[in-house]
């Protein structure tokens, strides 16, 4: 059977161009979703399986098992199932559900400490192999760093590089699996590879690529074999074109335990295959539902093996399969199809979810059921995030996936060096201390330390610019040395053999702490800011004499200050020499992780104390936006998304109360605030729809809530697998809900 | 000519303060001194922003994209008549602006102004906080409030009457009958609010160092059946349409 049949276009079928494969041949959907089928027999008793195995994991502690015989590789297992007669998709990580990999390539201290973590040893001969004979990604970058380097790295100036772990970000483009076939795929990377020539490092570097590219793709056409499908051949029916999807990022996340292992943009592909089957009859409504509901009960089950510190910093076991729905297409056609509904349709059939991390690409121009479908969802389950098709097609084009929470990316034409982020609250208490990390005081740089009673404005300003100098020099330098190892050591020949061989490189720096920094600068500039200093000389409280603007209920003078900052910073990273030539992003973006980089952190001149948490992402401090909702949100808008192309993560929660009287009263007011905020030029917003109630009561009954999802910064969690620490910020963070 | 006026904070959305979406002005200043006020610290005549009626709505405008057609905009304390030109001036430029304009108010002003003020407004949400003895829980003039209340009946401009049920201080059944009485007076009365008492106040009165006598009584909050029932009983003996009373109100 030709498996292109009833397929339009021409451009796609000589040379990879999904884009164009989807334009010719996707159709919008834009009525109410009447056609919506409940899960199948077969996948609720399936479901029901998988919920009794995932009770298990979490009575065992978290992890369920462990392999500790085998490496990390794509054909390192026999097939696995959960339960052959219901599985119509299949596929897992290991030989069972829920054991996890071991997964050496990043680092064997990490091994050593996720195994200890659960008292269990790792294999002798595998950590012969991993620290004699075979050099990590951790080993070689630790080598390579300056002192200067694990200074800053040690007091948490850079923090959660992933020098120690898989950096993730990358989406492999899956779609070209299940459309081409693994030969075609194979022959054009050969071609790539033959066409290069052999004079320089850069050419040869990119030729070694594309060969373990090539032999990913082979491996991945084993594994898949041993599962009884052949993807040599393109997929000539939906059960085929999803099974093979999910091959090709199960080969991904077989051997990358990436920080975020995204899925992309499959919808509009996906209800391609499906509308055809469904009017040859050779598919009906439920039978589709239960092929995504069945990919998406895969993807749920998907874990790594981490270790306890790593827990701290993201917490809840996220994976970040991020998948997007939604977003309009560059003709001007709505790219909302059925299989948009059918995906976001899941977490009902399913029940509420962190994972996949369902992320709707909004516009004014979706179609109205769309709109009020997506933000009805998002009021029960507060599981969904918001992100501006509007800002982020120009600059992406509309075949854009998000990668890990709040990340652009255009499928299978870029590729992210993820780093995450310096903490900027900490720069200032350098620029403050002359220099001088406010908790050990070691001196980290030298700068004038200043001796007023009182912070100067100026002087504090002149110091910060020569730290954030320095400190554009010194991460971009460490990036370049993790991003250099993690090629060499720890190659992602799965994801990048689905994308372009010479792709546009982004080198995604981040900054935490922005609102803490915005706050402590307004308060020196707009009041007087006594310094209260220890017998070191070093300053740890602050009394500020006044009042001053806090960020977060546009008011320009200190929103300007956020933006200066920024503005600065971006420029001096951007005067960096980068690793192969990557074009540098940055995000206002912390996850979970505003906690730990809260305790690592001095009081600040705003009035936040040593150790309390900071604000997710770009929020406001917890209870600051004193002027409402849409105050706060037009301060946020004002965060200049050009040079912070990684992503703004604002993270925005409210009581059913407070946004309205009535449901549709609720649905037709949020449709209006993200319309407002993504008008002013917001980028993306997590929703919560709860009370602070609701939380507390999580907090001492989780036996009660194991399935309440709440949005943190970025992605969705399980409240009850968050740390007692977290739970308290996510409670003390502002719950719209005034009286 | 400029009339300048005084400020305690601008609320930039709410679902809470009349029809639809709407920003909130708090003006400073209120002599009432109610024993539950939410918002103490909007007492004192200065203090809070100076702010011309031009530059204040320029800054709500902002809020606009954000809110549903027309945006509305509450005028709350504070006591906004304790301030009638500058209420004034703000509510006919944000008029003329086609925001919807409501009043927020103790009813507690001058005549004139009070006036001028419900003829210059698309709403007024008449806060009654006792029908017979507000002076109990006020420093309220009685016989003030209750005419500024009468002469809603002269004027086309819809009125919700709101009330917050306080146990032992506002639910006695003749409490509940005379205000449905009152409510009876006016043509134009389109909603009635009844508000269970919450505690949230009271840690707004110790930020401010002062204390309530309130504070000190046990049990003076009410559950959701008593507002239920407090409705009824303001709705039967009254004979008034039960239309007032909408249910969400009560959520």
């Amino acid at each position: 059977m030709d498996p292109w049949r009833n397929f339009e276009g021409a451009l796609w079928r000589k040379k990879i161009d999904l884009a164009d494969f989807i334009r010719h041949n996707y159709q919008p959907f834009t009525s109410e979703p009447a056609f919506l089928s409940p899960p199948s027999a077969r996948t609720k008793r399936l479901w029901t399986k998988c919920q009794q195995l995932m009770d298990e994991e979490r009575t065992a502690g978290g992890v369920l098992a462990i392999d500790t015989e085998r490496v990390a590789e794509v054909t390192a297992w026999a097939p696995g199932y959960i339960d052959r007669e219901l599985e119509v998709i299949v596929g897992l990580q290991t030989d069972e559900p829920l054991k996890r990999v071991v997964n050496p390539w990043g680092g064997w201290r990490m091994v050593e400490a996720a195994c200890k973590a659960r008292n269990i040893d790792p294999d002798p001969a595998m950590k012969k192999i991993f620290t004699t004979y075979r050099r990590t990604q951790n080993e070689a970058i630790f080598r390579i760093y300056t002192p200067e380097m694990r200074q800053a790295r040690h007091l948490g100036i850079i923090t959660g590089l992933p020098d120690a772990y898989g950096r993730g970000r990358l989406i492999g483009d899956y779609r070209r699996v299940p459309l081409y076939g693994l030969d075609f795929l194979i022959t054009e990377k050969k071609n790539d590879l033959y066409a290069l020539d052999n004079v320089d490092d850069t050419s040869i570097h990119l030729r070694e690529d594309i060969a373990d590219q090539i032999e990913g793709l082979e491996r991945l056409g084993e594994m898949a074999k041993a599962y009884g499908s052949d993807l040599s051949r393109p997929a000539t029916d939906a059960r085929e074109a999803i099974q093979w999807l999910y091959f090709a990022y199960l080969g991904a996340v077989k051997e990358q335990n990436g920080a975020a292992m995204s899925l992309g943009h499959t919808s509009p592909f996906l209800d391609i295959y499906l509308r055809r089957d469904l009017e040859a009859k050779t598919l009906d409504e439920e039978g589709a539902q239960e092929l995504i509901d069945q990919l998406v009960i895969k993807l749920r089950l998907v874990r790594h093996l981490r270790t306890p510190e790593y827990d701290e910093l993201f917490a809840g076991d996220p994976l970040w399969v991020t998948e997007s729905v939604g977003g309009i297409s560059e003709d001007g056609r709505p790219l909302v199809t059925k299989t948009d509904y059918r995906w976001l349709h899941t977490l009902r059939n399913l029940g509420p979810s962190p994972e996949p991390n369902l992320t709707v690409l909004w516009s004014p121009r979706l179609p109205q059921p769309f709109r009020a479908y997506t933000i009805n969802l998002a009021i029960e389950t507060s599981a969904l995030q918001f992100e501006n098709d509007e800002l982020i097609r120009p600059i992406f084009g509309d075949d854009y996936g998000i990668s890990c929470c709040v990340s652009a990316t255009r499928l299978g034409k870029d590729m992210q060096y993820f780093g995450a982020r310096v903490n900027l609250a900490k720069a200032l208490l350098l620029a403050i201390n002359g220099g001088r990390d406010e908790k050990t005081g070691e001196q980290v740089l030298a700068i004038p330390a200043l001796t007023g009673n009182y912070l100067d404005w100026r002087s504090v300003w002149e110091n910060y610019e020569q730290v954030l100098t320095w400190l554009s020099v010194l991460y971009s330098q460490t990036m370049n040395c993790i991003h250099y190892m993690h090629d060499k050591y720890n190659y992602e020949r799965m994801q990048m053999a689905l994308i372009d061989s010479n792709p546009r490189r982004h080198m995604a720096f981040g900054v935490a702490g922005l609102s803490v920094v915005a706050d402590s600068l307004s308060a020196i500039r707009y009041t007087r800011v006594k310094a209260i200093r220890d017998e070191r000389g070093i300053t740890t409280g602050f009394e500020a004499e006044g009042d001053f603007p806090y960020f977060g209920n546009d008011d320009d003078r200190v929103d300007g200050l956020a933006v200066k900052v920024l503005r600065y910073f971006y420029a001096s990273l951007a005067e960096q020499p980068i690793y192969r030539d990557a074009k540098p992003t940055m995000s206002i973006l912390t996850i979970t992780s505003n906690v730990v980089y809260g305790k690592k952190t001095g009081s600040t001149p705003d009035g936040r104390r040593a150790g309390h948490p900071f604000a997710p992402g770009a929020n406001p401090m917890h209870g600051r936006e004193k002027s409402g909702v849409v105050a706060a949100m037009r301060s946020l808008a004002k965060l200049p998304y050009e040079i912070c192309l990684d992503g703004i993560s604002y993270t925005f929660s409210i009581t059913p109360r407070a946004l309205g009287p009535s449901p549709s009263d609720r649905v037709q007011n949020l449709i209006r605030l993200i319309d407002g905020y993504f008008g002013a030029h917001g980028h993306h917003i997590n929703i919560n729809v709860y009370s602070r109630e609701t939380l507390v009561d999580a907090m001492e009954h989780p036996e009660l809530y194991p399935n309440l999802t709440i949005r943190v910064s970025g992605y969705a969690v399980h409240f009850v697998k968050l740390s007692r620490e977290q739970q308290l910020e996510v409670i003390e963070r502002t719950i719209y809900e005034r009286m | 000519m400029v009339t300048r006026g005084r400020i305690q904070s601008v609320q930039s959305f709410s679902t809470l303060d009349g029809p639809g979406t709407r920003c909130v002005v708090f003006f400073q200043g209120c002599p009432a001194g109610c024993l539950f006020c939410h918002n103490p610290e909007s007492w004192a005549a200065q203090g809070g922003e100076e702010i011309a009626p031009e530059a204040l709505l320029l800054r709500l405008e902002r809020f606009r994209p954000f809110l549903q057609t027309p945006p509305g905009l509450t005028l709350s304390g504070g006591e906004p008549l304790f301030q009638p030109e500058f209420a004034l001036a703000l509510a006919t430029l944000a008029q003329g602006e086609g925001w919807h304009v409501a009043l927020d108010t103790c009813g507690w002003g001058p005549t004139d102004s009070f006036q001028q003020l419900v003829q210059g407004v698309d709403l007024v949400m008449f806060s009654i906080k006792h029908p017979l003895h507000p002076e109990a829980l006020s420093k309220l003039n009685p016989t003030s409030v209750l005419a500024n209340w009468q002469l809603l009946s002269n004027f086309s401009t819809p009125v919700w009457l709101r009330y917050v049920l306080i146990k032992g201080w506002t639910d006695p059944p003749e409490a509940l009958t005379a205000l449905g009485r009152l409510a009876k007076e006016i043509p134009t009365l389109e909603r009635i609010e009844i508000f269970p008492y919450n505690s949230l106040a009271e840690s707004d009165w110790e930020d401010l160092h002062r204390d309530s006598p309130l504070f000190h009584e046990h049990s003076i909050t009410v559950t959701e059946t008593e507002v239920r029932q407090a409705e009824t009983l303001i709705q039967k003996t009254a004979g008034l349409p039960p239309r007032l009373f909408p249910a969400f109100a009560r959520t």
